[in-house]
């Protein structure tokens, strides 16, 4: 469990990062947090000739409110992101799905970016940028584009992203005032990468009915996904237990859940339904169902 | 607690002496040891195949990388193989080859050592070695290792079975017709790792000049790894030095003599340099013997009051692809029927166990062995026949408990027990667990279902050589030793034959010294670990070390108090009979005459005017040997509460209780800490951990990602108190105690869980317990409404 030889670049600034990014964009990785690239070196089963290592590099870790959008710069910390009070203001989504993204330490060094960059089928901050239509701010040399995270996700560990690409910062829009989220999530352990996980973002009506809601999952497919199937379905009406467990179990039905030695598709499925009606229905301040 | 805080050293509940180091961070592990110049960094190039033939070894490759080397089982031509197993009734035997020259037979099995200047060159090199295998069909279960034609993993044993015993009691066939109950089920357990946090690894150093080997290994069993290195080198062992460092856990995984160690001193002589490998995780989920892959299947008859008539057991081990050393492939065969009868009284017992050989990684030593498996089936059928006789499970067990006036007792399997308090363990437990208002508990969350489980067991510990001697476990000496030498201060050095892991001996065996010696634990430094410093000794395993080495400990202390008493005597002009040894002096009972101890030391050492008393020789220094005569039994009842969430099927622990009984505790905050970590390493097997190959051998839980272990977050608080009742058997009135945790934890929390499941009608039978099968459990038995 040691990497094979590789050259370490530390760039001072964007620009810099992204001009070594274009030199060496043959066998080149960004190292961020290191949480999941360290892992993946000393088990070889990456072998990049470079690493662009961010941490040196500055205008990188902002956290900001701006124009109704929350702007999180690529190498903010986990952590920092989690505490940060515009999160708490414009995304309180994404400050509670943090929470259980790995334990503290991992959190102190891993990045926002990194996570994102990553696409790991577990990871709490991919669900809640699809759930809150974040948007992927990518740098290259000589330019930048931006795109929906819906877009920029492909597959498990596979992104838009080119290697002479990074990842500068993630937009998410300010969520409309009065909505309420909700975040869940199981593993095999009580601390654990999810197994299973729901994000929730519930705008309420005047009338106490369902004004809009978005429901992104974990572990419904190779990726975390958009249920858009119970956002249609559920808009407009109100959240009640019948309701909303109808919604759910019909949209899952349709979704393919990985099997694997963590868990069978079935018992991921069935999870997720005990999981998505339990964050809508505490999301839309509803009681409890009856068990 | 019992009674009052006890008065001296023993039974203090004294912070370790070790801990300070630790915390700060200034213990020193193999991988901490300054290397000396010239080292080269091993990598052990393992089989990725679970049975293949070796076709060829091509390491040209490694010319590109500066300086690196591999050596084939060509290279050291010399090399004996293992054999494990010696020729003994029930055995065969078979050999293990350090390193593969035809075939492999287990993912991880060494082909080749790799080395180079350092270990990232090494593992660079090692990618670079092409090695050509033509796979074999695997065998990787006990099933497909039993199966009619199934091939053989040795041809030695050509049906794969390793080791065989079969044993019927007088009258058992006629006790077991005529009782009127009969309860069968099979219970399987889980095969896991034993997770040290610091894998093994070794350095090896070869000084031709001075003719000395030196070799630091990350092990339990610094004097059997010196005896195999002189077996297979033909070393003489005054020439041999091993030394254990500070190990980070062993837990039984490091009481094994592994290949790596002896290749690690041949490379080291054969090259004239000096070889280090500090083992990874990868290396150590492959290589370090794996545990407990084990079914017992049970056929329980009971006679109409629900006492026991007979049992019959057929118990089947998978035990890997070699036996290890010492243990031998029945470590674990050998181990669950041996354990079985627990501290029930029943005369009649049938078994038949093997151990079986399939193209997996060596099973071997974990804390409790078989016993969690065996007291998993018994108390699981004691719940079961509960049920069906309709009585609680509480009671049940109260009419098979042994009592007092049933000691000493031998066992079924031929166990002695002194004496032991079962019947108030568990009236204790029951009490502290709050057993009786469980039902105000259960429906307390709509959300959940909740079980509670009870589980009586017992822990054979502070084994001898006669047990080793029965077992034909002949590389165990059993005995254990301490050098007691009292220093002119009136300090003493306290060298043990054992190495420690977090046992806390540095602490424990000076309480246990100091009490007789009339000075601090604080005043006795203990040293193990070192075969250069230890006296010769079996080694750290199978909670035998409070009771072997501790009489070892104990008889070295009374000869030197003894002796300081003569020295005493003479100086107070008094009857040797007459001093008492406390507070750093020797005092003449009921005069208000003393010296100090140092003055004693002093005059023992010829610093004094006066010297020793006519015709006794100088010094305080002493070895003495301790043979313990025969096991001692400890006990304990725990009883767990679990919930299981509706929605998801995950099991939480929300009670968990002990009540527990090691004879007299020498430090009850170092057992209160070894019972909690065995409960953790019962906590895990039971709920949350799995070793799982495919089908073909390859196993896929080699990171810390996909082999699950629990963290504190999963962990319970734990109420634990503590029975003493002296032991008759042992010095001092111990019993070892520090794998009863994981013996208990295992069967009470499947207990629990089938208490949860009892208005589903299910009964679980295997570890671990999985959300899954629980969920499914949950949502297609919706079983009875008044639960
Ligand atoms: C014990 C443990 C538990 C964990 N538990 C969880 C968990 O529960 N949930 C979870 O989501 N994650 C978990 N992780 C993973 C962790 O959160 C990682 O931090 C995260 O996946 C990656 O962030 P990083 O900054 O460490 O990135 P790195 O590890 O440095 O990089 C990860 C990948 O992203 C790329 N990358 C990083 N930054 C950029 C960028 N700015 N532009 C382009 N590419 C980039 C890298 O090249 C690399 O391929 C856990 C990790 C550990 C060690």
């Amino acid at each position: 469990m040691k990497p094979p030889p590789f050259r370490h670049l530390a760039p001072r600034s964007i620009e810099e990062a992204c001009d070594m990014l274009a030199e060496h964009a043959d066998s080149v990785r960004v190292l961020a947090g290191g949480q999941s690239l360290m892992a993946l070196l000393v088990m070889r089963m990456a072998r990049p000739a470079v690493l662009v290592d961010l941490n040196r590099c500055a205008g990188l870790d902002d956290i900001a409110v701006e124009g109704g959008v929350l702007r999180l710069g690529a190498m903010a910390r986990q952590i920092a992101v989690q505490r940060a009070p515009a999160v708490a203001q414009a995304a309180p989504l994404l400050a509670e799905a943090l929470h259980w993204a790995g334990p503290r330490a991992v959190r102190n060094r891993g990045t926002i970016g990194g996570s994102i960059a990553h696409a790991d089928p577990s990871s709490e901050a991919c669900c809640v940028a699809l759930c809150l239509d974040a948007r992927v701010v990518l740098a290259r040399r000589g330019g930048s584009r931006e795109m929906a995270a819906r877009d920029f996700f492909r597959d498990a560990l596979v992104t838009a992203a080119e290697p002479e690409e990074m990842v500068t910062e993630i937009r998410i829009p300010v969520l409309p005032p009065g909505t309420r989220c909700a975040f869940e999530e199981v593993g095999v352990r009580q601390a654990d990468l999810a197994m299973a996980g729901i994000a929730v973002a519930l705008t309420p009506a005047p009338d106490g009915g369902i004004a809009a809601l978005r429901v992104a999952a974990i572990g419904a497919g190779g990726l975390p996904l958009r249920l858009d199937a119970v956002e249609g379905a559920l808009r407009g009406r109100r959240a009640e237990p019948g309701l909303v467990r109808d919604a759910v179990r019909a949209a899952l039905a349709e979704c393919e859940p990985p099997s694997d030695l963590v868990a069978s598709a079935a018992h991921r499925r069935a999870v997720l339904e005990g999981l998505a009606e339990r964050a809508i229905l505490r999301a839309a301040g509803a009681e409890r169902a009856a068990a | 607690m019992d009674g009052p805080a006890p008065a001296g050293p023993f039974g203090a509940r004294l912070p370790r002496k070790e801990d300070p180091r630790l915390l700060r961070g200034e213990a020193r592990f193999l991988d901490d040891i300054e290397v000396p110049p010239g080292t080269l960094h091993a990598v052990f190039l393992r089989s990725p195949h679970a049975h293949a033939r070796i076709l060829g070894i091509d390491a040209s490759g490694v010319r590109d990388i500066p300086g690196a080397l591999v050596l084939t089982a060509a290279d050291l031509p010399q090399l004996p193989p293992l054999r494990p197993d010696l020729p003994l009734p029930g055995f065969a035997v078979t050999e293990r080859p350090l390193l593969c020259r035809d075939l492999v037979r287990f993912v991880g099995d060494c082909v080749a050592i790799v080395l180079a200047e350092d270990a990232y060159a090494a593992e660079d090199a090692a990618e670079l070695v092409a090695v050509d295998y033509e796979p074999l069909p695997a065998i990787v279960t006990l099933e497909q290792a039993l199966a009619e034609g199934a091939g053989s993993v040795h041809r030695e044993a050509p049906d794969n079975v390793l080791f065989r015993n079969q044993v019927t009691t007088e009258g058992f066939d006629a006790a077991f017709a005529a009782a009127p109950h009969v309860f069968r089920e099979t219970f399987v357990g889980s095969r896991v790792a034993t997770v040290s946090l610091e894998p093994r690894g070794c350095l090896a150093r070869h000084d031709p000049g001075l003719d000395e080997t030196v070799l630091w290994s990350s092990t339990q069993v610094p004097h059997l790894v010196r005896n195999m290195l002189c077996e297979v080198l033909g070393l003489a062992d005054t020439a041999v030095r091993v030394i254990a460092p500070d190990v980070g856990g062993g837990f039984g995984v490091k009481a094994s003599v592994y290949p790596e160690e002896i290749l690690a001193i041949a490379a080291a002589r054969l090259l004239g340099r000096p070889v280090k490998w500090a083992g990874d995780r990868q290396d150590d989920f492959l290589s370090s013997s794996h545990a407990r892959d084990m079914r017992f299947g049970v056929e329980m008859a009971m006679d109409a009051d629900g006492v026991l008539a007979a049992i019959r057991i057929d118990v089947l081990a998978n035990a890997g692809a070699y036996g290890g050393i010492p243990f031998g492939s029945s470590i674990e065969a050998g181990g669950g029927p041996r354990t079985f009868p627990g501290p029930y009284r029943f005369r009649h017992y049938a078994f038949r166990t093997r151990a079986v050989a399939t193209h997996t990684t060596p099973s071997g030593p974990y804390r409790g062995v078989a016993a969690p498996i065996a007291f998993m089936a018994f108390e699981g059928m004691m719940d079961r026949a509960a049920a069906a006789l309709g009585l609680t499970r509480e009671e049940i067990r109260r009419r098979n408990l042994l009592d007092t006036a049933d000691f000493p007792f031998v066992n079924a399997s031929g166990i002695r027990y002194d004496i032991a308090s079962h019947h108030r363990t568990l009236t204790k437990a029951l009490a502290l667990s709050e057993w009786e208002d469980f039902v105000l508990r259960r429906d307390a969350d709509p959300d959940k279902i909740r079980g509670i489980g009870i589980a009586c067991v017992t822990e054979q510990t502070g084994q001898g050589s006669t047990r080793y001697r029965a077992r034909g476990l002949l590389r165990i000496p059993g005995i254990e030793a301490a050098r007691l030498k009292m220093e002119p201060s009136g300090r003493a050095t306290l060298a043990v034959s054992q190495t420690t892991q977090g046992q806390g001996h540095l602490t424990t065996f000076a309480q246990m010294a100091a009490e007789h010696l009339g000075i601090p634990p604080a005043h006795i430094t203990v040293l193990e670990g070192d075969t250069a410093v230890s006296p010769f000794g079996s080694g750290t395993f199978a909670s035998r070390s409070v009771v072997a080495a501790g009489g070892a400990v104990i008889t070295a202390a009374e000869v030197i108090a003894k002796k300081m008493k003569r020295i005493a005597g003479h100086l107070l002009e008094a009857d040797e009979a007459d001093i008492v040894l406390r507070d750093g002096r020797a005092e003449v009972v009921g005069t208000g005459l003393s010296v100090t101890i140092e003055e004693v030391a002093r005059t023992a050492y010829a610093m004094r005017p006066k010297g020793v008393p006519p015709g006794e020789s100088f010094g305080l220094d002493t070895t003495e040997y301790w043979d313990q005569p025969f096991s001692s039994v400890s006990a304990a009842v725990h009883v767990a509460e679990v919930s299981i969430e509706k929605a998801t099927g995950r099991v939480k622990v929300e009670r968990y209780s002990i009540v527990h009984d090691c004879g007299r505790v020498v430090n009850p905050m170092i057992v209160d800490g070894q019972v909690h970590g065995a409960v953790v390493q019962g906590l895990g097997p039971a709920l949350m951990e799995r070793l799982v190959h495919d089908e073909h051998g390859q196993l896929l839980t080699t990171t810390l990602l996909d082999y699950t272990l629990p963290t504190a977050l999963d962990v319970p608080d734990i109420a634990m108190e503590h029975i003493e009742t002296p032991a008759l058997d042992t010095k001092g009135g111990v019993k070892g105690m520090a794998e009863g945790g994981t013996i208990g934890a295992i069967p009470v929390l499947l207990s629990a869980i089938n208490d949860a499941l009892r208005p589903h009608g299910a009964w679980i039978h295997a570890i671990p317990v999985r959300a899954e099968q629980l969920l499914r459990i949950i949502r297609t038995q919706p079983g009875t409404p008044e639960g």
